[in-house]
């Protein structure tokens, strides 16, 4: 057990940021152009999710933090900063619609919300052939996950998030979270056993 | 934790556990320990753990590139519309019509406005009439305006972790501080330290990132260290953990032209290695760290040795831990060596070898030199 409790990539990463936080909510503005600098980039790749149009994604997050700054009285002083604020982005987004997807605000709900994500296969890790048809065989079943479905993996495994966290950025139940994400995951795996059967019986006729 | 439910996995299990995951892409020492030692009690996992590894580091999500100046444009902008905060400072974009569903939310932000106004008086009040901070923090960023450095500092008895502008992280130790220019992202990516900070620099080749250190100043490119420069103490220790760092004196006549140039020069540093740089003497030592960490491998290598050649035994531990072994290899050709020399730090393997080929072995210049007459040959 002991090591599951050492998965924290910076033990000391959450007080670190509060404090940055408590110093921005008491109007410190160093302390807001370091809380915007350090997760700009993270909030950019989330926003580009959302809309493929990187000037209306970088205009949504300078909105996010003026409006963070001048509500900064009335902010909860305890929150987990980086899940709070790609969940304040997520809103946002959504009730500034999609200028570039054409989606009219009414529409985009988030059972229709836009989420654009695209898998890739960095070949200069790869060195055996079967690896990398295996790898391949990986992203297709990626791509080929429903949109929220994509999220949620998005969320826990390339942004390493609990299930609390991710159920405050996509704004739905700890419990949804949790049926998304086995949902997904039994998916990845039964295909891949079907798929590696195929391989075999291919394999064992040929 | 029973470890053997990894028993039943298939790579797919591993590709989507998070705690193998997190062993992938951000190893730390206690999971590179578990993860080791898992492997040796299931040695017929080997492939299986291997493909796994590379589907996890290569399947990766594709991001919109994004310069730091792209950043630092954003950023500043933002700064400076919360720095004049007049009626016109709420965000445009959002002024712009709406469904009328969402219209009292300008009523307040109208009301917003004005309040924003005081805040601003009341905060202009404040910037004249400095007041101590209304939190007790760890993290005091205090402004120089001379100079428009910010400096940071570790008032706290635990390590604060610190995030700089460019994406680099640094951890300093308790009693410690740095400080680093305003325009961090525009200029030269410069720090300074005093006291011991742990550094992990994002790569940007054409940005060398800088550490002034109570006269020697360490240039790298991207990569982790640690700097030890207490002001008490008359040495200034740089330990390197992965990539390279060129570490020379800051009164080096060359200091200058070292800085500006792309390529690492003055003494570089490679993993496992650390500098002793005595400020009195203007005089770097070179040597290894204390305990020589094995780097991070696709597969963790294996110190099993049976009937092997000394040359081949050397080649492994070299490429483990990424330090330079030097020996005659004509003299030591005849040398066969049968141990195991698995989970144990690299001076007791060195030992061990030693013992075994009646050699002996000293640390010179951050490199390994092994003593030997030569092995019977009947």
């Amino acid at each position: 057990m002991k090591w599951h409790m050492n998965q924290q990539k910076h033990p000391f990463n959450r007080p670190a940021e509060l404090v940055l936080w408590k110093q921005f909510l008491s109007g410190d503005t160093l302390a807001f152009e370091s809380l915007m600098s350090s997760h700009f980039q993270v909030l950019f790749h989330y926003g580009s999710k959302f809309s493929k149009d990187r000037e209306f994604v970088k205009d949504c997050i300078q909105d996010l933090f003026l409006i963070l700054w001048e509500r900064r009285g009335n902010l909860n002083a305890e929150v987990a900063v980086k899940p709070y604020l790609m969940a304040s982005l997520r809103r946002l987004m959504n009730r500034s619609g999609h200028p570039k997807t054409g989606l009219p605000d009414a529409v985009s709900t988030d059972e229709q919300g836009v989420f654009e994500i695209e898998f890739s296969v960095e070949e200069e890790y790869i060195e055996q052939e079967s690896i990398r048809v295996t790898t391949q065989r990986f992203k297709k079943l990626l791509d080929e996950l429903p949109k929220r479905q994509k999220e949620v993996i998005y969320l826990k495994f390339f942004q390493e998030m609990d299930r609390n966290q991710i159920s405050e950025v996509m704004d739905i139940s700890p419990q949804t979270v949790s049926n998304l994400l086995q949902i997904a995951i039994r998916q990845l795996k039964v295909y891949w056993k079907v798929e590696l059967l195929t391989l075999l019986l291919v394999h064992f006729y040929s | 934790m029973n470890q053997n439910q990894y028993r039943s996995y298939k790579t797919g299990d591993f590709v989507w556990n998070p705690f193998f995951r997190q062993w992938v892409l951000t190893p730390t020492r206690q999971t590179d320990l578990f993860w080791n030692q898992w492997l040796q009690e299931n040695p017929d996992f080997l492939d299986r753990i291997q493909e796994a590894r590379v589907i996890v580091l290569s399947l990766q999500v594709k991001e919109a590139p994004l310069s730091t100046d792209e950043i630092d444009e954003v950023v500043k902008s933002t700064v400076s519309k919360i720095n004049q905060p007049t009626a016109h400072s709420f965000p445009e974009r959002i002024r712009r019509p709406l469904p009328v569903y969402q219209r009292n939310w300008f009523q307040v932000a109208a009301s917003l406005s004005l309040l924003l106004l005081a805040a601003w008086l009341t905060h202009a009040y404040y910037r004249s009439n400095p007041l101590p901070t209304l939190f007790d923090t760890a993290l005091a960023i205090t402004k120089n305006q001379k100079a428009s450095w910010t400096e940071i500092a570790n008032t706290t008895s635990r390590p604060l972790l610190v995030h700089l502008a460019d994406g680099s992280a640094v951890t300093l130790a308790p009693a410690s501080r740095i400080s680093c220019a305003k325009n961090f992202l525009t200029a030269k990516r410069e720090v300074y330290l005093t006291g011991e900070a742990f550094f992990d620099v994002t790569k940007d080749p054409a940005h060398p990132f800088f550490v002034y250190a109570n006269g020697l100043v360490a240039k790298v490119l991207g990569t982790s260290f640690t700097i030890k420069a207490y002001e008490s103490s008359r040495e200034v220790i740089v330990e390197v953990t992965s990539g390279r760092v060129s570490v020379f004196a800051q009164a080096d006549p060359k200091a200058r032209q070292k800085s500006i140039t792309r390529e690492l020069e003055g003494v570089v540093l490679s993993p496992n290695q650390k500098i002793v740089y005595e400020t009195d003497e203007v005089r770097m030592r070179k040597t290894l760290v204390e305990k020589p960490a094995l780097l991070t491998a696709a597969v963790p290598p294996s110190f099993h040795f049976e009937d092997k050649p000394v040359s081949e035994v050397f080649a492994t531990l070299e490429k483990a831990y990424g330090v330079a072994i030097i020996y005659d290899k004509d003299l030591m050709m005849d040398c066969p060596l049968t141990a195991s020399l698995d989970s144990m730090p690299l001076y007791n393997q060195l030992t061990i070898i030693c013992k075994a080929v009646e050699a002996s072995y000293e640390l010179v210049d951050g490199q390994i030199i092994i003593h030997s007459k030569g092995c019977k040959t009947n």
